[in-house]
């Protein structure tokens, strides 16, 4: 590898146990540079157009019913069985596409993150990881470190393992419609060996440690967008205001398994 | 009125209800007669049904799908009359917990509670209308911003010009997820994270054992009105420095990615 280098492969995939696919093992997003370095960096941002879409439909679910349609489709892509939808899932979709507005808002503070970090950070020789670390989490992943800082938290949709043969979008869909709601987080790879970029530091307290997420209430993003969040309630609290609540009672715990090295075998849920 | 009844917990954020109780230990529902298991709710739930709590204390009560067979035996049979509890737990299921499908794998939120128990505590869609605001969010920072950006609540680099290749309607639907990330970037408690980025006397070293020299960045708390105006201009200077396009969704597929931010060495952002 070359030492100029780090970044890049610090960010590359981990070879993951398929066990570990309940973990979240999806990579929120991914930082590239190139082995050559100088102080600062031009960058860009590739977005998803899915959330500008999802938007769009939901503004036109008057006229035409593809919004409504994604609900659908994607419930038969999960092979969901109707003894396991909720009532009017495909109806109810007033205030759906806030989960699509929050979380391309997340993202987009979060992919800037990394692009201010390359114009500014500056790592002459490589010898660092592309990245610093933010308090004490063991993974240089900025943006996320950034969403810790802001939000308490990381925000996520639900999601569904597509089944084998499924059409590439349907993953990327359902993280900008985000049609079974969000979830946030604290440890985002949890449970990962030392070396590419995770810390030695804190891997006792990591692998002893449950993988916990929490739903976000849909009531909580309404609030976003009311007159008096903004007036009222971020100028008196600042960010405060908008941190995702996490309710202890409503969250999955995935407990490490027996096997001190390898928690996620045979790792359940409470 | 009250002092007799089940005693209410204190209420949840957002007139969420209490989730059902899941016990720690379970009867192994593969077998019949098995005894009792540590309970795996990933892979337990489907067992499991819940209703609306009638007592209305706590939000949901659970009861297994299957009861749990029962001792056959005349002896017990004939017990269980004499106690009248035939059927006492045999109450209709609103419900169904667990995986919503089979053989597709979920998150393990969605594989613990279903999706049904999930609507109805308020955690997928609600019956309050379309969102009152979309275009309300604004930052704390917005009235501190030089003269030239004040009249915009769009923060100067996520402005139209800054997005590649992404034409009117689709920057309109976008409006509102812009106007919320400038409310998030233009913080003064977001605001320290830049600065300590862009400030050589915010980083630390330290030596991890495996991953070896490494930085920490030390986030100020507070910082002064200069510090904030300072790291303004540093994040507006962006917008020679970056930009926004739409990723090829087979590209992002490749990189396992919701999104991603490229070095560009050697061009400029405007010829891009």
């Amino acid at each position: 590898m070359d030492s100029g280098d780090t970044g890049h492969h610090c960010c590359k995939p981990v070879s993951y146990p398929s066990c570990l696919w309940n973990h979240v093992l999806l990579r929120l997003s991914r930082t590239s540079s190139d082995g050559a370095r100088r102080h600062t960096k031009h960058s860009r941002i590739g977005m998803s157009r899915h959330y500008s879409t999802a938007i769009q439909n939901w503004r036109d679910k008057d006229t035409r019913s593809d919004y409504a349609d994604f609900f659908t489709n994607i419930l038969d892509t999960a092979r969901t069985s109707r003894t396991h939808i909720p009532p009017n899932f495909e109806q109810n979709l007033d205030s759906a596409p806030l989960r699509t507005i929050v979380l391309f808002a997340a993202l987009l503070v979060h992919e800037f993150a990394h692009a201010f970090r390359m114009a500014y950070y500056s790592n002459p020789l490589g010898v660092y990881q592309d990245e610093p670390w933010i308090g004490d989490s063991r993974f240089n992943e900025l943006g996320h470190a950034l969403m810790l800082h802001m939000l308490s938290s990381i925000p996520i949709a639900n999601f569904f393992k597509p089944p084998m043969g499924t059409p590439t979008q349907i993953k990327a869909q359902v993280d900008a419609y985000a049609p079974f709601g969000i979830f946030v987080m604290e440890k985002w790879q949890p449970w990962l060996p030392a070396g590419n970029g995770f810390l030695q530091k804190g891997i006792k307290n990591d692998f002893t440690s449950p993988t916990t997420h929490f739903p976000v209430p849909q009531r909580q993003l309404y609030d976003y967008f009311t007159e008096d969040m903004w007036t009222v309630k971020v100028p008196r609290f600042g960010l405060d205001a908008l941190r995702f609540v996490k309710i202890p009672e409503w969250a999955s715990h995935r407990m490490p398994g027996p096997n001190p090295v390898k928690p996620a075998e045979k790792s359940t849920v409470r | 009125m009250n002092g007799v009844g089940p005693e209410r917990p204190p209420p949840l954020p957002y007139g969420i209800p209490y989730p059902p109780s899941l016990p720690l230990r379970i009867q192994d529902p593969q077998y019949a007669y098995g005894g009792q298991i540590d309970a795996d709710w990933a892979k337990h739930g489907k067992y499991f049904g819940a209703r609306d709590d009638p007592s209305g204390a706590r939000g949901f009560e659970i009861r297994p799908l299957n009861k749990p067979k029962k001792d056959q035996s005349l002896k017990a049979s004939l017990k269980r009359k004499r106690n009248d509890d035939e059927d006492d737990d045999e109450w209709d299921i609103q419900y169904r917990l667990g995986r919503p499908s089979e053989s597709v794998p979920w998150i393990d939120l969605v594989a613990k509670w279903g999706l049904q128990v999930l609507d109805k505590a308020g955690f997928l869609n609600l019956d309050l209308g379309p969102p009152k605001s979309l275009l309300a969010p604004q930052s704390r920072y917005l009235s501190k911003r030089p003269e030239e950006w004040r009249r915009d609540a769009v923060h100067p680099v996520f402005r139209q010009d800054m997005w590649r290749e992404v034409d009117d309607v689709e920057y309109l639907n976008l409006k509102p997820a812009i106007l919320l990330a400038s409310a998030l970037l233009d913080d003064p408690t977001t605001m320290c994270v830049f600065y300590a980025l862009a400030t050589p006397s915010c980083w630390e070293d330290f030596i991890d054992p495996n991953v070896g020299l490494c930085r920490r960045l030390r986030v100020p708390d507070s910082p002064t009105q200069e510090q904030q105006a300072w790291t303004f201009q540093k994040i507006c200077d962006m917008r020679q420095w970056t930009c926004f396009y739409w990723e090829d969704p087979d590209v992002l597929y490749k990189e396992g990615a919701l999104a991603w931010t490229q070095a560009t060495q050697g061009t400029t952002a405007a010829s891009l």
